[in-house]
C-alpha cells in the first residue's frame, strides 16, 4: 500500500519534471534567438515600427497634431520651433503639416502593405512552389513565368503595372505582390523538391494518401519555416519598394502621408527644411534594417546548419 | 488449402530510361496466401523492391514505368483498376512498411496524426475516434505507455520504435497484405529480433498475407513459411522454408547459403563468395541469367533460358538446367 502512494508520488513528481523540462527547451529555443544581439536589434525595431503603425492615431491625438491638416502659418518651421502654434516634433513641410504625425502614420502604410504583401506573395508563392513539384509540364510553366519576372528590375515591374493598374495603395500591394511571388515561389519549390523524395513522403503515398493531402499536409509543413523566412524578407523589400514608388509618383499619392510621397515633397527643400528629408528617411531605413536582421536571425535559428 | 490473397502472373515491370525500356522484373509469378509469411530474397539489385512496389502500384505510371502481367487481390485485377482507385486499396488492403525507420515518419508531425491518416482517408474516422484507434494500434504494436508517446514527435523515439508505429500505421485499416521491405535492416540485432517477432505474432493474430522482402536468410528461416529467391528479375527457385534449407537446387540459393557467416569453424576459412557481380540491367546475359557466375554452367545455360519448373519435392520450383549438378557439387 504504501509502495504503492509513493510510485503514485514519484509519478507525479516525474510529471511535473517533465512539463518544465519542455517549458524550458521552448523558452531555450527563444532565448537562443534573443542572445543573438542583432537578431534581438531586429525584433525591438520591428515590435517598436509595429506599435507605432497601431498606435499612431492615439499618439498624434495626445500631441494635438494631425498629418493631414496645413496650417499655412506654419510652414516650414523646425523642429520644436517656439513661434509655431503647436509643437512639431518633427518641424512642418512647405504645406505646414506636422512631420512628425505624417511619419508614424506614413508607419501606418508601410507595415500595411508590407504585412499584406508579405503574407499575400508568402502563401500564393508556397502555393506555387508545391503544385510545381506535381508535374514536369506544370513545373517548367511555372518557373519560365518566374524567370521571366525576376528578368525585370523589381522596381521597373513595378512601375509598369502601376502604370497599367492606376494609383492607390491596393494598387501599390497588388503590383509589389506580383513582383514578390517569383522568389517565394522558387524557395517552396526546391524545399518541396527535396521533401518529396523523403522516405516518409513514399510512405504515406502508400497509405493511400491523395495528391492534395500530401502536398498541403504532409509536404508544406516541412517547408513552412524557410518559406516563412522569405515572407520577412518580401515584408522589407515591400516597405523599400513602396516608398520608392511613391518618392517616384507612382505609389500613393500624396495627401496620404507615405514615406516615400513625403521625400519626394521633401526634394525641393533639401536646403530649407532639412527635418522634411530626414526623418521619413530615417524611419524607412530603420525599419528596412529590422525587418531583415529579424529575418536573418529567424534564418538561423530555423536552419540548423547555420548554427554556429 | 488455405485462401489466395495475392496471385502474381508473370509480372514484368520496365522503366523507361534514356536507353530504352529497362525490364527491372521479368515474369514472376507468386502466390500469397492467408496468414502465411512469404520470403522474397536475394542480392540487393534483383528486384525485389520492384516487384513489391510494383503490387502497389506505386510507380509513376505517366512518365517512368510500363507493367504487364497480372496482380489480382483476392478476385480483384488491380492493373485494371484506374490509377486513382489504387488510392482506396493502398493502406485499406494492402499496406507496405519500408526499409528506413528513421525516415519513414514525417519529423514535423505527431505520431498521433501520421497514424490517424489511413483511417481518416479510408474509414473516415472522426479525429476523436481515430485518435483513440491510434492509442489503440500502438498499444497492438508493444509500445509502453501508448497515450503519452502518441502525442510526441518522431525524434523523440528510439530506432525500433518508429518501426513498430510505421508498422502501427500499416496495420490500422486491417489490410488482407502486409508487404515488409526489409523492415529491420536499419536497425540493430536485438532490435530486429523484436520487430521480427512481433511480425510473426501480428501475422498469426490478424490472419493477413505477409511478403517479406529480405537478404536475411537466417530472418527467412526463423520466419517464412514459403520462400521465393529472386536474380535479375526472375525467380530461379521457389520452395516451403524446410525443403528451401535442407535441399537447394538452385546454385544461387547454394551460393547465398554458402555465403553465410558459421559460428562454428575454422576462423582462418574465407567467407565463401558467390563470385561477380548482378550485372546492370542493360547487360542482362543470353541464356541463364545466372550463368556468368555459374561455377558449374555449361553451353546450354550461357545459350538458352531455363523454365521455372517443379522438381523434387511438392511445391519446388527451379529455374536450372542441371540441378542435381548443383546440388551434388554442393555438397562435394
Amino acid at each position: 500500500m504504501q509502495n504503492n502512494t509513493a510510485s503514485f508520488q514519484d509519478k507525479a513528481e516525474l510529471k511535473r519534471i517533465r512539463r518544465r523540462l519542455s517549458r524550458e527547451q521552448h523558452s531555450l529555443t527563444l532565448r537562443r534567438f534573443l542572445r543573438n544581439k542583432v537578431s534581438l536589434l531586429g525584433t525591438v525595431i520591428v515590435v517598436l515600427m509595429l506599435l507605432i503603425a497601431i498606435f499612431a492615431p492615439l499618439i498624434c491625438r495626445s500631441l494635438g497634431v494631425d498629418p493631414y491638416t496645413a496650417v499655412v502659418k506654419d510652414r516650414l518651421k523646425a523642429p520644436l520651433d517656439p513661434t509655431a502654434t503647436v509643437r512639431h516634433l518633427f518641424g512642418t513641410d512647405n504645406m505646414g503639416r506636422d512631420v512628425f504625425a505624417r511619419v508614424l502614420y506614413g508607419a501606418r502604410i508601410s507595415m500595411t502593405v508590407g504585412f499584406l504583401v508579405g503574407t499575400i506573395s508568402g502563401l500564393i508563392g508556397m502555393a506555387l512552389g508545391l503544385y510545381a513539384t506535381t508535374s514536369k509540364r506544370l513545373d517548367n510553366l511555372l518557373m519560365r513565368i518566374c524567370d521571366g519576372l525576376k528578368a525585370i528590375p523589381n522596381i521597373l515591374l513595378a512601375i509598369t503595372l502601376m502604370a497599367v493598374l492606376g494609383s492607390n495603395m491596393r494598387n501599390v500591394i497588388i503590383s509589389l505582390t506580383i513582383v514578390a511571388i517569383p522568389g517565394v515561389a522558387r524557395i517552396a519549390r526546391s524545399q518541396a523538391l527535396l521533401v518529396r523524395e523523403q522516405t516518409y513522403i513514399e510512405a504515406m503515398d502508400a497509405v493511400g494518401a491523395g495528391h492534395t493531402r500530401i502536398l498541403w499536409r504532409h509536404i508544406m509543413p516541412n517547408i513552412l519555416s524557410q518559406v516563412i523566412v522569405q515572407m520577412t524578407f518580401s515584408f522589407a523589400s515591400a516597405i523599400i519598394s513602396e516608398a520608392s514608388l511613391s518618392f517616384l509618383g507612382a505609389g500613393i499619392p500624396d495627401p496620404e502621408p507615405s514615406w516615400g510621397g513625403m521625400l519626394n515633397l521633401a526634394r525641393g527643400y533639401v536646403y530649407k527644411g532639412w527635418w522634411m528629408i530626414i526623418f521619413p528617411a530615417l524611419f524607412t531605413m530603420l525599419s528596412v534594417l529590422g525587418f531583415n536582421l529579424f529575418g536573418d536571425g529567424l534564418r538561423d535559428l530555423l536552419d540548423p546548419l547555420s548554427v554556429r | 488449402m488455405k485462401e489466395k490473397i495475392l496471385q502474381v502472373r508473370e509480372l514484368t515491370t520496365s522503366f523507361k530510361t534514356d536507353r530504352g525500356m529497362l525490364k527491372a522484373i521479368d515474369g514472376v509469378s507468386f502466390d500469397v496466401y492467408k496468414g502465411e509469411i512469404l520470403g522474397i530474397v536475394g542480392e540487393s539489385g534483383c528486384g525485389k523492391s520492384v516487384t513489391s512496389q510494383s503490387v502497389m502500384r506505386l510507380y509513376d505510371e505517366k512518365y517512368a514505368v510500363r507493367y504487364s502481367g497480372s496482380v489480382k487481390l483476392e478476385d480483384r485485377e488491380l492493373f485494371e483498376i484506374p490509377y486513382k482507385k489504387m488510392q482506396d486499396i493502398r493502406g485499406a488492403e494492402i499496406s507496405m512498411i519500408f526499409q528506413d525507420a528513421l525516415s519513414s515518419l514525417n519529423p514535423v508531425l505527431r505520431i498521433s496524426d501520421q497514424i490517424m491518416e489511413p483511417l481518416r482517408i479510408h474509414q473516415h474516422m472522426s479525429r476523436k475516434e481515430a485518435y483513440q484507434k491510434a492509442i489503440e494500434m500502438l498499444r497492438l504494436v508493444g509500445i509502453p505507455a501508448p497515450e503519452k508517446r502518441v502525442d510526441q514527435y518522431p525524434h523523440e523515439l528510439s530506432g525500433g520504435m518508429r518501426q513498430r508505429v510505421m508498422i502501427a500505421i500499416a496495420l490500422a485499416c486491417r489490410p488482407k497484405l502486409l508487404i515488409a521491405d526489409e523492415p529491420t535492416t536499419a536497425l540493430d540485432v536485438t532490435i530486429q529480433a523484436q520487430i521480427m517477432e512481433l511480425i510473426v505474432e501480428l501475422n498469426r493474430q490478424l490472419d493477413m498475407g505477409v511478403m517479406l522482402i529480405t537478404h536475411d536468410l537466417a530472418v527467412v528461416a526463423q520466419t517464412c513459411s514459403r520462400v521465393v529467391v529472386m536474380y535479375l528479375g526472375q525467380i530461379v527457385e521457389e520452395a516451403d522454408v524446410q525443403t528451401l534449407f535442407a535441399e537447394p537446387l538452385h546454385p544461387y540459393t547454394h551460393g547465398l547459403m554458402a555465403s553465410i557467416p558459421r559460428l562454428t569453424g575454422q576462423r582462418s576459412d574465407r567467407l565463401y563468395m558467390i563470385p561477380g557481380v548482378v550485372p546492370l540491367l542493360n547487360q542482362i546475359p543470353t541464356g541463364c541469367r545466372f550463368a556468368p557466375r555459374c561455377p558449374y554452367a555449361d553451353e546450354r545455360c550461357r545459350q538458352q533460358m531455363p523454365d521455372l519448373t517443379a522438381c523434387g519435392a511438392e511445391g519446388h520450383k527451379v529455374r536450372c538446367w542441371n540441378p542435381e549438378a548443383a546440388a551434388k557439387g554442393a555438397e562435394a
